[in-house]
């Protein structure tokens, strides 16, 4: 037993020998990364944000890096940088890739490729379109932030900030949306303001490859309401010449796809919207009655902008909402249903069906 | 005599034969120009001084029988018992029965040990009686008996060693112990073959025979209601005279982390005192581990946000972490076995202080990060969790295990170890008993398929 | 002696491990021409072929595989039998040891070359695979107390995260109407082979109850479709089939809100690789009592001898495991492939023989009762 023991010992011993380590304050942490197209043709700029690591932690000043390098790939690019640093560059911690709009604009496929063929890369990654550049975007550094880049990790994971205005996208998701058939893949816009602000309010509709049109944040907002659950936001409604709005407290919204036998096909949206008044620009009270008329007329605005929002995307040729694929999931004859959609997709109309309630006036009637 | 047949009549005979193979048992016949009588009584619960004062002396002193059964008689708490049953429960709890001209008079002997008991120092309770057992055997039984009035509860006496001759006990509850266990251990007392045995703990090592072992196989314990209860739960015990622990077997791993509290609180409290319990042996045995993984190999698992104040706290150390791990580990260890040995005063005064200084220090020189304090402090507590010293110790050694194989494989290494625990563990007998499962599954499919409770298993 | 249950540790433990043992790779190749349909096929083969090999064995209370076939049939026969099952048991636990070694480097420790996560899984192999046969089965079942909870958590997590694809399912379930395939068939009753492991565990059952089988294909069922159509709903119909370990990179992509670890993956690769050891184990224990059984010099019963003995098949275990390091990806996929299949026939061709050994067993008493 003494001769196995000494044996185990003598193998361990060999296995340190051969294995090495880099501890956690011999790597540095890459925490975002932007990838903008080149100054010379074909060549990308691969940004990196570090996180420095500060020793003490009552000292709150965040400290960031930040490394660009240019070259035909990113493999290469990202091998370059390795020699500015004095510390192992560790992706793991890589939380968000965002893409140059111009970058977005060309293609994107090699950028998703990349990241989700490396294994140290998750694929919880929030991608995103930045503008002007993905560069400008990373150097953004909020003055609430403690973390490097710990404010777009929030705002894009939804853990602080719910804004109505954020679509996030994680790399799977990109990827499962660039390969399935009959759904297009869509990007948030990250926009610079300044070094201090963020804003994301856009959202990019992409076929396969490349950006084909930018929602409104308007149209980004009703783009949510139809594609999540329980998106809070406030929506408005007119009513006797005064403004109102009202917050969501729950929503959901579901659709079908309808083809007659005669007649033209048709989806139909179901939205339902339950709410509480916010705010009121008359000085009216606010009655029973009146609460239900303005149900009324918000759904009637409400009904107006998705209609329009809908036939836009349609003229568009994109699907972001996976109509197609929702249509062949709903038959059978596997071998000629993404035919049959291509033809009915042009003719389609929208229906929609917009339940607001809004509950209560608020602390005041 | 008696109208109900299955009663069965007061006779020193029936009695006898009842309590055979309790060794302590005393039947003497008084012999007297006046007459004859015979005392029969438990000498481990009974007083010998009230003994020979109150029944032998009179005895001898009485001119014939007639007066001497009215004394008996007479006497304040002394009952005459008419069923073998009432007869045997009375001489349980530490009556002498005293037979004159056949009639069975009982006299109230008891010895209680109250004086000398003192309190329990390895394992408190918040509730519950403190008494532990002394270095005195007699005492020990009596402390037991008193607990345990039962006539199913035999004991053997034995002698081991040959220039010690330590005298020995082994206890058990005829109607519920596992006769297998029962004859081993006797089996191997009887070919025990030692010169000098001091300790229970020493006895404990000669029982078993594997020399690797990490983990004890039988309780050592101070406390009376422990032995009582697990003997209710048909074990064996062996007690020692000269020390002042009893051994209890076979035990196995879930036992350890039962405390003598668990009984007292509610049952949902005594299930979660139970719980935090496992979660501090996990604790222990897995954080130091999982730091040494996390930073040297898989910064990748927790969060960013907590993946850079670990890199912040270790800026300044300037070793890798399994170094640092084992210094403050060993550190810790020092405390610790330091206090044990310090007088009750100076004790705590010492840890408190060697604790903050060190740690204080260690951070501020830059040495160790101030995570790795938290994470051995919260080590060195949850390690205190476990009620039996004797397993709270191999946790602490088990430990080290943890942190070599993290060391060499990241958190690959303290899967594989568990995994291996796991498998030891379950390949572990206790005197022929499965040391380690999931002993819970067998109450669940009990109870669904004979509905009703059952305790055994 | 023991209790049922351990049977259903083992059934358990098979169906859970396919997700090592390439069963998805091969589903998600055939996604489109027939996996469902052979997924539906497989169940009610499968749990026939549960009920029949433990009705079987029952016939043979606390005797092994060696011991019936040795005492039944020629030795010439025998031998060359359990020497293929034994061949075959190790090949099942080396295919989830290299599979998960890869796993391994890929996900959690790309840092660590290959051969000390090799070496330091086939030492823990080792030395566990010697315990004897109830331990293990006792520490089965902890090891399942342990894993099931966080295999359930991560499935119920997966399912209910808002962003995974339903359409993309159904559409996958549209395509059920196709014949079935063999290939899927042969992976699909892989979940239910668990109870193949009784060969050499019924030396410690006596009387197996077999209480609920519908529950066996219950169980099935449910572990197969989820195995099938869970990646699906996040990498879509067609992106799944570009992923490696399709559940791997699927657990990467469910998010833990609020814990102090953000990624499912580890906390799923913790649970699949206590599974997978434990089920190597199992496997390789297995073998090594048929390999034990076929040993010339059975007969000696010294230990030392015994232990030699051990060693020595421990031993070339671990050289043909190193020397199989050398496949790389697309080999050991492709190894993994052959072994779905010969394994199926293996299980067929055992049923049979035993049945065999049952004809035999009865005509032999019925002529000297």
């Amino acid at each position: 037993m003494k001769k196995v023991f000494l044996l185990l010992i003598t193998i361990l011993l060999l296995l340190t020998a051969g294995c090495d380590f880099k501890d956690i304050d011999r790597r540095i942490f890459v925490v975002a990364m932007g990838i903008d197209p080149g100054e010379k043709e074909g060549n990308l700029k691969v940004s990196l944000k570090l996180a420095v690591p500060q020793g003490d932690i009552t000292k709150i000043d965040e400290k960031m890096q930040i490394l660009t390098e240019e070259s035909y790939s990113i493999s290469e690019a990202l091998r370059m940088m390795k020699s500015r640093v004095e510390k192992e560059l560790d992706y793991v911690h890589c939380k968000s890739i965002i893409m140059g709009e111009k970058l977005a604009e060309k293609d994107i496929r090699h950028v998703m490729d990349w990241a989700v063929r490396r294994r140290d890369i998750q694929l919880i990654l929030n991608f995103g379109v930045g503008r002007p550049e993905a560069l400008k975007v990373l150097n953004i550094k909020p003055q609430s932030e403690h973390i490097p880049s710990n404010s777009l990790i929030m705002a894009m994971s939804g853990e602080g900030t719910e804004s109505p205005f954020i679509a996030s996208v994680y790399s799977y998701q990109l990827m499962k949306n660039v390969f399935e058939v009959g759904i297009d893949p869509t990007l948030p816009i990250i926009e610079s303001q300044g070094t201090e602000q963020f804003l994301i309010n856009k959202l990019a509709l992409l076929d396969k490859q490349k950006i084909r049109l930018i929602l409104s944040p308007d149209e980004t907002r009703l783009f949510n309401l139809l594609t999540r659950r329980e998106l809070r936001t406030n929506l408005p409604a007119h009513y006797k010449g005064g403004m109102y709005q009202y917050y969501t407290e729950d929503t959901s919204a579901s659709y079908r796809i309808f083809t007659p036998e005669e007649g033209k096909p048709y989806i139909q949206y179901k939205v339902k919207l339950l709410g509480i008044l916010e705010e009121n620009s008359s000085q009216d009270i606010v009655t029973h009655q009146v609460l239900q008329q303005l149900s009324k007329a918000g759904g009637e605005e409400l009904k107006e902008g998705i209609e329009k929002l809908l036939v836009k995307i349609q003229r568009s040729g994109l699907d972001p909402f996976g109509w197609g694929l929702r249509y062949a999931s709903r038959h059978f004859n596997n071998d000629t249903e993404m035919r049959d959609w291509k033809a009915i997709y042009p003719k389609l109309e929208f229906k929609t069906l917009v339940d607001v309630d809004i509950k209560y006036s608020g602390m005041i009637k | 005599m008696s109208e109900q047949p299955q009663k069965h009549a007061a006779s020193l005979e029936w009695i006898t034969e009842k309590l055979d193979n309790i060794a302590d048992l005393e039947d003497k016949r008084l012999l007297a120009p006046a007459g004859d009588a015979r005392l029969v009584f438990i000498k481990s619960i009974t007083d010998s001084v009230k003994i020979s004062h109150g029944i032998i002396a009179p005895f001898y002193e009485m001119e014939d029988n007639e007066a001497y059964k009215d004394y008996i008689r007479t006497y304040p708490g002394s009952e005459e018992a008419t069923t073998g049953e009432r007869a045997l429960e009375l001489l349980l709890s530490g009556y002498a029965a005293v037979a004159i001209l056949d009639q069975l008079y009982f006299f109230d002997v008891l010895h209680a040990e109250n004086s000398a008991v003192s309190e329990t120092i390895t394992e408190s309770v918040t509730q519950g009686p403190s008494d532990g057992f002394t270095e005195n055997l007699a005492i020990n039984l009596n402390m037991v008996r008193r607990r345990y009035q039962s006539s199913q509860l035999k004991m053997e006496s034995m002698l081991i060693g040959n220039l010690s001759r330590t005298k020995m006990a082994i206890l058990y509850d005829e109607s519920r112990v596992n006769y297998d266990v029962l004859a081993e251990v006797k089996e191997k007392l009887q070919t025990l073959r030692v010169d000098i045995l001091q300790a229970t703990g020493e006895l404990e090592k000669y029982l078993s025979s594997d020399k690797l072992r990490i983990f004890p196989k039988t309780i050592v314990t101070e406390r009376p209601d422990r032995v009582v209860f697990n003997l209710s739960e048909g074990k064996v015990a062996l007690m020692m005279d000269t020390t002042g622990y009893a051994i209890v077997l076979p035990s196995i791993f879930n036992d350890f982390f039962t405390a003598m509290d668990d009984k007292i609180q509610f049952p949902f409290v005594g299930r979660f005192l139970k719980f935090l319990r496992v979660i501090g042996v996990a604790m222990t045995l897995w954080l130091p581990a999982l730091y040494v993984a996390f930073t040297s190999y898989n910064p990748e698992i927790i969060r960013v946000q907590i993946a850079l104040l670990v890199a912040g706290s270790r800026a300044t150390v300037p070793y890798p972490s399994f170094v640092e791990v084992l210094i403050m580990l060993i550190m810790m260890e020092f405390l610790t076995e330091a206090s044990i040995r310090l007088p009750r005063a100076i004790g705590p005064t010492a840890t408190t202080v060697g604790g903050l200084i060190l740690g204080q220090a260690a951070t501020q020189a830059g040495l160790v990060g101030n995570i790795m304090i938290i994470l051995v402090s919260a080590v060195a507590i949850s390690n205190f969790l476990i009620p039996l010293n004797m397993m709270s110790f191999s946790v602490r050694v088990l430990k080290y295990f943890f942190v070599i194989a993290a060391a060499f494989l990241g958190l690959v290494g303290v899967v594989s170890c568990l995994v291996g625990l796991m498998i030891y563990l379950c390949s572990q007998r206790s005197f022929g008993q499965p040391y380690f499962r999931l002993f819970f599954m067998d109450n669940i499919s009990f109870r669904k398929f004979k509905k009703g409770g059952g305790t055994d298993g | 002696m023991v209790k049922s249950r351990y049977f259903y540790c083992l059934f358990l433990m098979n169906s859970l491990i396919n997700i090592i043992n390439f069963v998805p790779r091969e589903l998600m190749d055939r996604r489109f021409d027939g996996a469902l349909m052979s997924i539906l096929i497989a169940v009610p083969i499968g749990t026939t072929f549960v009920y029949v090999f433990t009705k079987l064995m029952d016939k043979f209370p606390g005797k092994g595989i060696p011991e019936i076939f040795n005492s039944l049939m020629p030795r010439l026969v025998s031998t060359p039998m359990l020497l293929v099952y034994a061949v075959l048991w190790y090949v099942a636990g080396v295919i989830t040891l290299l599979s998960f070694v890869d796993i391994t480097l890929r996900f959690i420790s790309p840092d660590t070359g290959a051969y000390p996560v090799v070496i330091g899984f086939l030492i823990l192999v080792c030395l566990c695979c010697r315990v004897d046969g109830l331990s293990l089965l006792y520490g089965l079942e902890v090891i399942l107390g342990i894993t099931l909870p966080l295999i359930l958590y991560a499935s119920v997590k997966a399912l209910a995260n808002p962003n995974f694809s339903w359409d993309s399912v159904l559409q996958i379930v549209t395509f059920i109407w196709h014949k079935p395939d063999i290939k899927s068939m042969a992976a699909g009753t892989f979940l239910f082979s668990g109870y193949i492991n009784l060969a050499i565990f019924n030396r410690l059952f006596h009387k197996i109850k077999l209480r609920h089988v519908w529950l066996i294909a219950v169980e099935g069922l449910l572990v197969l479709l989820m195995t099938f159509l869970v990646p699906i709903g996040y990498f879509g119909t067609i992106g799944v089939e570009r992923h490696v370990y399709t559940w791997f990179s699927t657990a990467d992509s469910i998010r833990i809100e609020t814990f102090l670890i953000e990624r499912m993956l580890f906390i799923f690769y913790f649970a699949y690789m206590t599974l997978s050891v434990m089920s190597v184990i199992v496997h390789w224990h297995v073998g090594l009592e048929l390999f034990k059984s076929i040993m010339p010099f059975a007969d000696k019963n010294s230990s030392k001898a015994k232990l030699w003995k051990e060693w020595i098949i421990l031993g070339l275990f671990c050289v043909a495991t190193l020397l199989l390091m050398f496949m790389d990806q697309y080999e050991l996929n492709q190894l993994a492939e052959w072994f779905l299949q010969i394994r199926w026939l293996g299980e067929m061709s055992m049923i049979a023989t035993l049945f065999y050994c049952v004809i035999k067993m009865r005509k032999a008493r019925r002529r000297n009762p």
